[in-house]
């Protein structure tokens, strides 16, 4: 491959935001082009550097033919939207019923919601599956605050001197338990921003709505030892925000423009989670819902950051423009 | 193209460019996106040129809404490409969105049609 079609495609590529069948499929349709464009042009008498020089230049901007093929694939269908949406209406249904403290429902709940992301992470990732996978790490975040208990123990006794001394095989399992967990969590972050980072914004979006509820459950006894109705008392600002974070990741999919993406998730966000904060926090007053919103807006923009830093692709360096990389007639249909 | 003046609206062409695509997709039975770019100009006598950027979203998007199908093959001398067929789904709507470009094209006759009174 031509050095200067390489690194065209490889730019196109960069800013394809798809899936990595789509993207093999995109990449592979204009590298044929090129081929046959170049080829076309070389026997008009040019040389195959200035034949691809030219056909580069009259296929247009890089980033401009990725953004067109993007909205080409972008919008998922209504039963993409639907399911995405799903597990956002599971948890909603849990507050609303007042039942997310219920002994089977609740751990039957997210054992179905981590065995649809599994499914769908082993079936090519597709787009509904992301608002799944935040749900996913949602327990592993929720038993490590629960447990940290045994780290605060530990802390206590071996460097300010009082309480009982720790259980070192509950310490250790604790400490297994937060590597395992940080181990997954940082691991399918990574994977996802390498893929788009919007998706990660869409995946983390019920996480800071779900910190701040849990910090006020701490306050009424705690999210195992605590009972009785002043446990249900924040049940319906959830619900309500976990509704419209449905209908939010709904639009996302159903939305082609990448800019509009974005805009839905931002704003619809910040706007969850400063309904949730004015019900626990109590009267918080425009400055307060302001750097609530503020907060939120970092938090779902740092995977851009991150992105940055990362790359793009399954894995960085990858030599796609091998040849091998690209989708051939036997491969596929 | 004689008497058609050149600086036409790009607009008229971006926003008919799935139709325009589908059309000829359906009558050359079998085809691929270079083929669509030179085959327009042709017919066109070079009015209409697309930018060969816009032409294959526009057939990703055709392909993903089910209007058409795509499948890679070999030709003979070694080189690849991916050929597209209209769906039954592509049919219909071809046929509905012909009826509209119809209806519109004498809309607008009527209203450019010089005044009788």
């Amino acid at each position: 491959m031509l050095p200067e079609v390489r690194n065209y495609l490889d730019d196109v590529r960069s800013h394809l935001h798809l899936d990595p069948v789509a993207e093999k499929r995109i990449i592979s349709e204009l590298y044929a082009y090129f081929q046959e464009r170049i080829a076309e042009l070389q026997e008009n008498g040019t040389s195959e550097r200035e034949a691809a020089r030219e056909a580069i230049k009259s296929f247009g901007r890089a980033r401009v033919v990725a953004r067109l093929m993007y909205e080409a694939h972008s919008k998922g269908s209504w039963t993409e939207a639907v399911t995405t949406s799903l597990p956002h209406l599971i948890l909603a249904g849990l507050f609303a019923s007042h039942l997310w403290h219920h002994p089977i429902l609740a751990p039957a709940a997210f054992a179905s919601i981590v065995g649809v992301t599994l499914f769908g992470w082993w079936h090519g990732k597709p787009n509904w599956l992301y608002s799944w996978i935040g749900y996913s790490l949602l327990p592993l975040l929720i038993a490590g605050y629960a447990y940290r208990f045994i780290a605060e123990q530990t802390v206590s006794f071996l460097f300010q001197g009082y309480g009982t001394p720790p259980n070192v095989l509950a310490l250790l399992l604790f400490l297994a338990f937060c590597v395992f967990s940080l181990w997954i969590i940082i691991r399918t972050t990574i994977r996802v921003i390498r893929r788009d980072w919007i998706l990660v914004s869409l995946m983390l979006v019920p996480l800071p709505i779900f910190a701040s509820w849990l910090f006020n459950i701490e306050h009424v006894g705690g999210l195992f030892l605590g009972s009785g109705a002043v446990l249900y008392q924040w049940d319906a600002p959830m619900a309500i925000a976990l509704g419209l974070l449905a209908v939010t990741s709904a639009v996302f999919i159903r939305l082609r423009q990448r800019v509009l993406k974005v805009g839905a998730l931002v704003t619809i966000g910040s706007l969850s989670l400063a309904m949730v904060g004015h019900n626990l926090w109590g009267e918080l007053g425009l400055l307060g819902l302001l750097t609530v919103s503020l907060c939120m807006l970092i938090f779902l923009l740092v995977p851009a950051l991150a992105e940055t830093k990362i790359g793009h692709g399954e894995s960085k360096g990858e030599a796609w423009w091998s040849g091998d990389w690209l989708e051939r007639p036997s491969t596929t249909r | 193209m004689q008497g058609i003046p050149s600086g036409y609206l790009p607009e008229l062409l971006r926003g008919n460019t799935e139709t325009l695509l589908l059309f000829l997709v359906d009558e050359l039975r079998y085809t691929y996106g270079y083929h669509l770019i030179k085959e327009t100009e042709e017919r066109t006598r070079g009015f209409l040129q697309f930018k060969e950027g816009t032409i294959y979203p526009a057939l990703r998007k055709l392909e993903n809404d089910g209007l058409i199908q795509g499948q890679w093959k070999e030709m003979p001398n070694g080189q690849e490409r991916r050929y597209y067929r209209i769906t039954e789904k592509g049919k219909e709507a071809l046929r509905k969105k012909i009826t509209a470009w119809q209806d519109f094209t004498t809309a607008m006759k009527l209203i450019f049609k010089p005044n009788a009174s």
